[in-house]
């Protein structure tokens, strides 16, 4: 008897330890690898997402016999409601397949709503539990949905062209906690990069390009304000202190041709300094690189050549941090250089009282740049190539 | 002790530990970075004076009346009726919280990954796993301990694969707006460390009695480490974002990423969650079911435990009506309602009984 309710129990285990009741199989998912915004006619909010074709994934050129290329591994579809929320019930009624997140590192605002203000669609993505905090955030020039209609000739998809594309870290990068830590920082301002669609080659099929990431847009608050170009945003961040693998190209003074630079590292300081009042910050920037081409006649293996190399190295530094400070703090004023947290880090009673004022105060803060730059290597040839012995400038 | 079970110090602090961690961490970081911003790291530290007091409490209680929890103890002390009183309130404590936590283990569980099973059938499963447990005596609560706590622990050390993006000077200004926010933020973390005083229910049941206060510094110890831990590494990830996060330890774990390839990491989490909850929520289900037992000087314990436990279901709901009720009850009444329980009433009852004590001495 015993045995036989034993047996019973353990029987009944079998229905329930499967937990095939509520199984969901993939082929009944739709694998969103990234979504999109863009704002409709009247205002409401034109979600799209990016879905995989699980048919055509992997399946390479082989069964690619159609004429037309490879089949396509992307589809897109949109969605039309008054919020987030509103317009992706809307797209769950036009996908046979149940949305699923876990893949969707890519979120792409449009412009248009990134000028009207993202407040709001930003708590979606917070509040939501399905979008992941790593996902990169990008503003999109035009329509938003453009960027995942693409069909990119080398990689599965345009989002997996995105992903990949920020992580060389190049550009201006941010994910979703870090704009979520902007938002709620003490500047008030935020940057997000800019996602642009390369003109497609001649022999390419329709659609068949990438996205791309160059220049970043600035927010005051949750509002795209402007934008700045993509050699500025290298100066940002310098200052920021994301120098990763930079290539620096200059000219040295007094003479013709161009040296590169690659990869070049640095580290990055802010001192905020308050003196009689008057708000400063120094940046000091500790830089080094390797010489990767030459296009003067000097040889870099002359220890007093160098140093005038090194020293052209260091004033183009500054020229670009300069650059990127004119753009940044004295035409937007928008300070997503990490200013106000240097400054409530290092003078927290004074920022307690000033800190209403920062706006007024940020385009004001006199900055200084002290720039150590040092060249460590000069590749696999000594003196400059191509040209013969003695039209080397050896000193 | 109606159990004759014996437990090790060891398994006691097993036992301990995440009776203490599991529920509160998830929460912790958010409701002190409310309060002490960018210096809630701070509020853990300060917590320990409670903890070693609640300790010493329960230990020099257990010295004066061996082999007795607090139930027992309280009627020796201030005679039977006024300690029946202490012990009923002790019982409809435990089992309220026993109530409580089931339901915040539920509701982050439900809210997070089974966003379709209904709320019940998670707390009734967990509650009957705990039943059977407690139904099987101290034990095997602590050989289940023995197992359970080590998973509980080692996920948390996985937060360190984070370490690129912690911005480590996320921790200054130190102290910018004085101590007074750190204090307020102290609240929380103290009304949880004095939970330590449930060793009062374990001490009897311990193989060698005397070293009960060193395990329960020991427990007190790992747990404030835990607490500065955590708070430190939501610090560096999240900054001035932690006080907005519900569960900022749950955007820790979804943040961890090495290469792309080891990520969405939320999974263990809800895994050593499930662990550290079925642990704790057998340790306040113990403490009703002996409270119970003791109280009415019932000859086994056994019978009690399973209706127990549909009380402690039943306390998951009552009163509960969402999320954000629960979220003011953590914030606003836990911090008061335990350490009055917990640290306040054993404190009184030590006071008197060494008082009456030192007048028999001197008679």
């Amino acid at each position: 008897m015993k045995i036989g309710i034993k047996f019973c129990i353990l029987l009944s285990l079998l229905v329930f330890l499967e937990g095939c009741w509520d199984r969901t199989e993939l082929n009944d998912l739709a694998l969103v690898t990234a979504m999109s915004f863009d704002k409709g006619e009247h205002n409401e909010i034109i979600t799209t997402v990016q879905i995989v074709i699980p048919q055509n994934q992997g399946s390479g050129g082989a069964s690619g016999g159609v004429s037309g290329g490879a089949p396509h591994k992307t589809t897109i579809r949109s969605g039309t409601g008054v919020n987030i929320s509103d317009s992706l019930s809307k797209l769950q009624q036009k996908t046979p397949r149940k949305l699923f997140w876990g893949q969707c590192k890519i979120f792409i605002f449009s412009e248009d709503i990134a000028k009207a203000g993202i407040r709001d669609e930003f708590d979606f993505l917070a509040r939501h539990p399905q979008p992941r905090e790593r996902a990169n955030i990008f503003v999109s020039k035009g329509k938003a949905a453009q960027a995942l209609e693409l069909f990119p000739p080398i990689e599965n998809s345009s989002s997996e062209v995105l992903q990949k594309l920020t992580d060389f870290k190049i550009g201006y990068k941010v994910t979703l906690q870090e704009l979520s830590k902007m938002l709620k920082g003490e500047a008030g301002a935020a940057a997000i990069p800019i996602v642009l669609i390369l003109p497609k080659a001649e022999s390419a099929e329709p659609f068949q390009t990438i996205p791309y990431v160059m220049g970043t847009a600035l927010f005051k608050k949750d509002k795209m304000i402007s934008q700045i170009s993509g050699k500025t945003t290298h100066g940002v961040k310098w200052i920021l202190n994301e120098v990763d693998e930079f290539t620096v190209t200059f000219e040295v003074a007094g003479n013709e041709g161009l040296v590169s630079l690659k990869p070049v590292k640095a580290k990055v300081k802010l001192l905020p300094q308050i003196v009689d009042g008057k708000w400063k910050m120094k940046i000091k920037v500790k830089a080094t690189g390797s010489l990767i081409q030459n296009g003067t006649e000097m040889d870099s293996t002359n220890p007093g050549l160098l140093t005038k190399m090194e020293k052209a190295f260091g004033q183009d530094i500054k020229l670009r941090i300069e650059q990127a400070l004119i753009e940044v703090q004295q035409k937007n004023k928008t300070d997503i250089l990490g200013f106000a947290e240097a400054f409530h880090r290092k003078f927290p009673q004074q920022w307690e009282k000033n800190k209403e004022r920062w706006d007024e105060l940020f385009p004001g803060v006199e900055v200084s740049i002290d720039v150590a730059a040092s060249i460590l290597r000069s590749g696999l040839i000594n003196a400059p190539g191509g040209i013969p012995e003695d039209e080397v400038v050896a000193k | 002790m109606l159990d004759k079970g014996k437990i090790s110090g060891l398994q006691m602090a097993m036992l301990l530990y995440p009776a203490i961690m599991a529920t509160f961490f998830l929460t912790l970081p958010s409701s002190t970075a409310y309060y002490a911003r960018n210096d809630m790291w701070m509020a853990g530290i300060l917590s320990a004076f409670f903890g070693v007091l609640v300790i010493y409490i329960a230990t020099k209680l257990h010295e004066l009346f061996p082999g007795e929890t607090i139930i027992q103890q309280s009627e020796h002390i201030i005679g039977v009726l006024p300690g029946k009183v202490i012990g009923i309130l002790f019982f409809f404590y435990s089992i309220h919280v026993a109530g409580l936590i089931t339901r915040m283990y539920a509701e982050f569980v439900t809210g997070q990954f089974f966003f379709k099973t209904p709320l019940l059938l998670i707390i009734a499963l967990m509650v009957l796993l705990a039943s059977i447990a407690v139904r099987g005596g101290i034990e095997v609560m602590a050989r289940c301990a023995v197992i359970f706590t080590p998973i509980f622990i080692f996920p948390l050390l996985l937060l360190l694969l984070l370490f690129p993006d912690l911005e480590l000077h996320n921790i200054f200004p130190v102290l910018s707006r004085g101590i007074l926010p750190v204090l307020q933020a102290t609240a929380l973390p103290q009304a949880w460390v004095s939970e330590l005083f449930f060793i009062s229910f374990f001490l009897p049941s311990l193989n060698s009695p005397a070293k009960g206060r060193k395990w329960g510094n020991i427990t007190l110890a790992a747990v404030l480490l835990s607490i500065i831990y955590v708070n430190l590494i939501t610090l560096f990830l999240l900054g001035p974002d932690a006080a907005n996060k519900t569960y900022p330890i749950l955007v820790t774990f979804r943040y961890i990423s090495v290469n792309g390839i080891f990520e969405n990491l939320e999974s263990l989490l809800l895994a050593m969650w499930i662990f550290g909850n079925f642990i704790k929520i057998c340790v306040f289900l113990y403490v009703a079911v002996v409270s119970f037992t003791q109280i009415l000087r019932l000859s086994d314990y056994r019978p009690v435990v399973f209706p127990m436990g549909i009380l402690a279901i039943v306390l998951s709901f009552w009163g509960i009506p969402d999320a954000s009720v629960l979220g003011e009850y953590i914030r606003y009444v836990g911090p008061f309602e335990i350490p009055a329980v917990m640290l306040l009433i054993p404190l009184m009852l030590l006071l008197i009984a060494l008082m009456r004590r030192s007048g028999t001495a001197k008679k």
